[in-house]
């Protein structure tokens, strides 16, 4: 192969291949060559705190002072609440579903009356063809949605 | 009619992104459904009061949802969606106007099946 008459282009370029790797290209390694090192020292810097010191805080300084800890109660507090309010309010749906089911057991066929079994109170929204108001059942409680459409 | 294609649809449906029907009350000039009581915001402006101003790097402003609210409400909405397409039938009139967040719970309802039709 050394022998070869003919002077391609194709032979200078394997030439350059062949003695790349030897060589690298000056840019790109030297970037790496100069951020590498640097690292690892501050890794090391970081790791080799003596021991024999204080023990650090669990909490930064920083993170403690950012919340008080008032207002973290406080906001413990709400979410309580409102958790109780969600409890309450499927407690009533269980139990606004199990008269329901019981009276269609008994054969009532309009289960409810409206002047009789429903407290109605404001309006919430209106669509193109119904209106809808705020109810609550009168024996467990629970609120409803009544959306009433009007018959032609 | 529309009021009896909604109450046989939302008759069949059991999800907990869907809005209940409870019962129909017939009256001599009204219909009334009794349903669930969502008392909520429309997702456009929940997420209009949820989100947070942020400049991005090319000058743009912004408004971003934390992605973890914005993941588990898109959750919701696709579940619900697949749920009523398993039952053959489309909404039709999904927008974001009648979608409604539960802003304690960060639950989503769907609302008004007026159009829904069967497919």
């Amino acid at each position: 192969m050394e022998s070869t008459p003919k002077p391609n282009k194709h032979s200078k370029l394997n030439e350059d291949i062949l003695k790349s790797p030897t060589t690298p290209a000056p840019t790109r390694t030297s970037k790496f060559e100069t951020n590498t090192p640097t690292r690892h020292k501050q890794e090391a810097s970081v790791f080799s705190d003596p021991p024999d010191n204080a023990p650090r805080p669990l909490l930064s300084p920083k993170a403690s002072t950012s919340v008080a800890p008032s207002q973290v109660l406080s906001d413990l507090e709400q979410a309580a609440k409102r958790l109780k309010t969600i409890q309450k309010q499927n407690e009533l749906k269980l139990i606004f579903i199990k008269t329901i089911e019981d009276r269609k057991a008994k054969g009532k066929d309009p289960v409810f009356s409206l002047k009789d079994d429903f407290a109605i109170h404001q309006q919430i929204g209106q669509g193109a063809y119904a209106v809808i108001k705020k109810c609550t059942h009168r024996d467990s409680g629970y609120k409803v949605a009544l959306k009433t459409y009007e018959k032609k | 009619m529309a009021i009896h294609r909604e109450i046989y649809i939302l008759a069949g449906m059991d999800h907990p992104n869907i809005m209940r029907l409870y019962e129909v009350i017939d009256t001599k000039n009204h219909v009334h459904l009794a349903m669930e009581l969502c008392p909520g915001l429309a997702l456009n402006e929940f997420t209009a009061e949820n989100s947070q101003p942020v400049k991005m790097r090319n000058g743009m402003k912004g408004a971003f949802l934390d992605e973890r609210l914005a993941r588990d409400l898109f959750r919701q909405i696709v579940s619900a969606v697949a749920y009523v397409h398993s039952l053959e039938l489309v909404h039709r009139n999904l927008k974001i106007n009648q979608i409604i967040v539960i802003p304690e719970t960060k639950a989503i309802k769907f609302t008004d099946f007026g159009f829904a039709t069967s497919f």
